[in-house]
């Protein structure tokens, strides 16, 4: 069985795979210091670093043992958190000394707790435990880059939205007067803010997965019911090998020195062949019907519980991967 | 871990049941509208629509787009809005009116405590509750400002509750009448404790309210035995002890919220025991509460909706310890049932299953 290629929608793996909304990797920064967009840029701006500096190495480090490399992790986050944490210090100063700055300087305050713990990101661990130490460095370096501009893309909303919420300002540029809700620059504010935005996120996701699956249904009743037939048997491969990519993911980090649990692997296998042989039945009934040639072949119709049930699938295929949606 | 949603979740048979609960907590909740818009005028009135409408409509619009049911039916949003708006001052000197408040309150109570959980029945919190202290974290000048009548000039210039944490008493018998019937500054629904009271007993005598009233008077004894033993009113003696004590009752929001949103059916206990517990948590978290308020300056002076909600926050762990006891009483039962030849049956498997283990990690 050829192993599954790494996607090339990394982009919109940055979405679909988002390392805050959909994996809930990496929070505390976001929570605690995005309260302001200038935070959440530092924030994004040393996650990135970090992330895309510890997945290429880690990339490399196919034979260094598991207990090594989380040290080696921790040592790169420390190296580049201990100088963004002497510079935040000068810009504090700095900020403070001006009167028009200090309201900033308080903003940034929150970063000076934060930046040493940047260094144990679980977001890097995660990422370089589950993909990079797998992978070639050039489809690691793909990887961070792809969660690093998921990751700043939802620091960034969270903290320009509460800092409007909780300042009336954005960017330092004051925009409203009397709009203060405090609770916004709050944990629990963000807490709430970041639980919403994951809500939208998948309400957003899946109406474009039902929509582009019945645009690919439309478009296969259009098809000819054996090219249908070969179009199924294509998913079909292609997901029994995706599926078995990530047992192998999973089994590999879990359970070092044991089988994979090859039962449960069969299972789900089953479960999707018998889905997909369930969904190649009413193009079997059409076939007999052809055969006659004076009775006219009726309209095939792809039913739309197997639409659904493709939704379904991608679901289980996102707990194998352990994204939680 | 055993999963007791179904049985002390879903407490009402159908909606209809629910909506006649509901109802009747609106009914009760009516006569403290009246005083209050008789204290404050038609604001306190408008504010009380503004919130019901609110919430009803979040719930409308939230019911449809999300849940993709129909749950205003149950009347809760309503009461949840009338709660609210009884909670907070009827005017405020600050940027938004206090409609405006109100409806915010609401809003969150719904969109947030409410739809995201499946509904009225799944809510894991009180929602009224939950809105205030939203309120109370984001606009805490505005929920504690509390302006005079012009119907009925209130007996002193501070809240009963600013005076505890500043140690003075006011319990005089001359004016004892005039703090039962809400002429105090503070919320624009929640003074009148004479009224309070009599909902109280009300619930004592309605079969279907007896268990809620119980929960009622757990918070209410708590309360009232925990500031009588550590008196935040300044001096010594007994009649200090249960001045203290009064004023603790009659202050703020803490009997509304005694009577109407701790016995929330959805979170309530169903065993009379657990409902004491339960009351009695709330009281406790009420009180400890207050006294870690006086040692902080600047500290909110009504946290009893934190105290409902933390007590609510408790309730899943207790169903869970309670599951587990009975878990290890029913297994115990099992096994002394059991023959001599079944138990070591189980104890000779339980033997291998340790030794394979020890030999997979010695291997």
């Amino acid at each position: 069985m050829p192993k599954a290629q790494p996607s090339r929608r990394w982009l919109a793996d940055a979405a679909l795979h988002n390392p805050v909304l959909v994996q809930a990797a990496g929070l505390t920064a976001i929570i605690v210091a995005a309260t302001t967009l200038q935070g959440a840029l530092l924030v994004s701006i040393l996650a990135g670093l970090h992330l895309v500096l510890c997945e290429v190495l880690a990339s490399l480090m196919k034979r260094v043992p598991q207990w090594l490399r989380a040290a080696v992790y921790t040592a790169i986050g420390l190296a580049i958190a201990c100088p963004a944490a002497f510079l935040l210090e000068n810009l504090m100063e700095y900020l403070s000394a001006s009167e028009a700055l200090s309201a900033l300087a308080s903003a940034l305050a929150p970063l000076r707790v934060f930046l040493p713990l940047m260094a144990v990101n679980a977001l890097t661990a995660m990422r370089c435990e589950r993909y990079a130490i797998l992978h070639t460095p050039g489809d690691a370096l793909r990887d961070a880059l792809a969660n690093a501009l998921g990751y700043a893309a939802a620091a960034l909303l969270v903290g320009g939205v509460r800092e409007l919420l909780g300042y009336g300002s954005l960017g330092g540029v004051q925009l409203s007067q009397t709009l203060r809700i405090r609770g916004a620059w709050m944990p629990f504010g963000g807490f709430l803010l970041l639980g919403a935005m994951a809500a939208l996120l998948k309400a957003a996701l899946r109406a474009l997965s039902v929509r582009g699956i019945y645009r690919g249904a439309e478009k296969a009743l259009e098809l000819a019911p054996e090219d249908r037939l070969e179009r199924l048997e294509k998913t079909r491969q292609l997901l029994i090998a995706e599926v078995r990519e990530a047992m192998e993911t999973k089994n590999e980090h879990e359970m070092k020195n044991k089988e994979p649990d090859k039962e449960s692997f069969d299972e789900a296998v089953a479960e999707i062949l018998e889905e997909v042989d369930e969904a190649k039945q009413p193009e079997e009934g059409i076939e007999e019907e052809q055969a006659a040639p004076e009775t006219p072949p009726p309209r095939p119709r792809i039913p739309i519980e197997d639409i659904l049930l493709e939704l379904e699938l991608e679901e289980l295929l996102d707990e194998f991967r352990g994204t939680e949606a | 871990m055993p999963d007791e949603t179904p049985r002390w979740r879903q407490r009402f048979a159908d909606n209809r049941e629910a909506r006649d609960w509901n109802l009747a907590s609106l009914l009760m909740s009516l006569p403290l509208l009246l005083v209050g818009s008789y204290y404050y005028g038609a604001n306190a009135l408008r504010t009380a629509v503004v919130a019901a409408l609110a919430a009803a409509l979040c719930e409308w619009a939230a019911a449809r787009l999300i849940l993709r049911k129909r749950t205003i039916d149950d009347w809760n949003a309503v009461v949840t809005g009338i709660w609210i708006a009884c909670m907070l001052p009827a005017e405020v000197k600050s940027t938004f009116a206090a409609p405006v408040y109100a409806a915010i309150g609401a809003i969150f109570a719904v969109l947030v405590v409410k739809i995201p959980f499946g509904g009225t029945m799944h809510a894991p919190f009180t929602p009224a509750a939950a809105g205030l202290a939203f309120l109370t974290v984001c606009f805490p000048k505005t929920v504690f400002n509390y302006l005079p009548s012009a119907q009925v000039p209130p007996l002193y210039n501070q809240s009963l509750a600013r005076m505890l944490q500043q140690g003075r008493s006011v319990m005089d018998g001359r004016q004892l009448s005039g703090i039962l019937l809400g002429q105090t500054a503070g919320p624009m629904g929640t003074g009148c404790i004479l009224l309070i009271a009599t909902a109280l007993l009300a619930s004592f005598m309605i079969k279907k309210r007896r268990g809620a009233a119980l929960v009622s008077l757990a918070f209410i004894v708590t309360v009232a035995v925990l500031s009588f033993l550590m008196p935040r009113v300044t001096g010594a003696g007994a009649g200090v002890r249960l001045a203290s004590a009064g004023m603790e009752l009659c202050s703020g929001s803490l009997l509304f919220a005694a009577v109407y949103l701790l016995p929330d059916p959805a979170i309530m206990p169903q065993r009379w025991h657990t409902r004491l517990g339960f009351g009695s948590l709330a009281g406790l978290l009420c009180v400890t509460m207050r006294q870690l308020g006086n040692l902080q300056q600047g500290s909110y002076e009504e946290t009893v909706w934190f105290a409902v909600l933390l007590a609510d926050a408790f309730m899943p762990l207790l169903y869970r310890l309670q599951a587990e006891i009975r878990n290890q009483q029913e297994f115990r039962e099992r096994v002394e049932a059991m023959t001599a030849e079944e138990r070591l049956e189980i104890v000779s498997k339980k033997e291998k299953e340790e030794q394979q283990r020890r030999e997979a990690d010695n291997a």
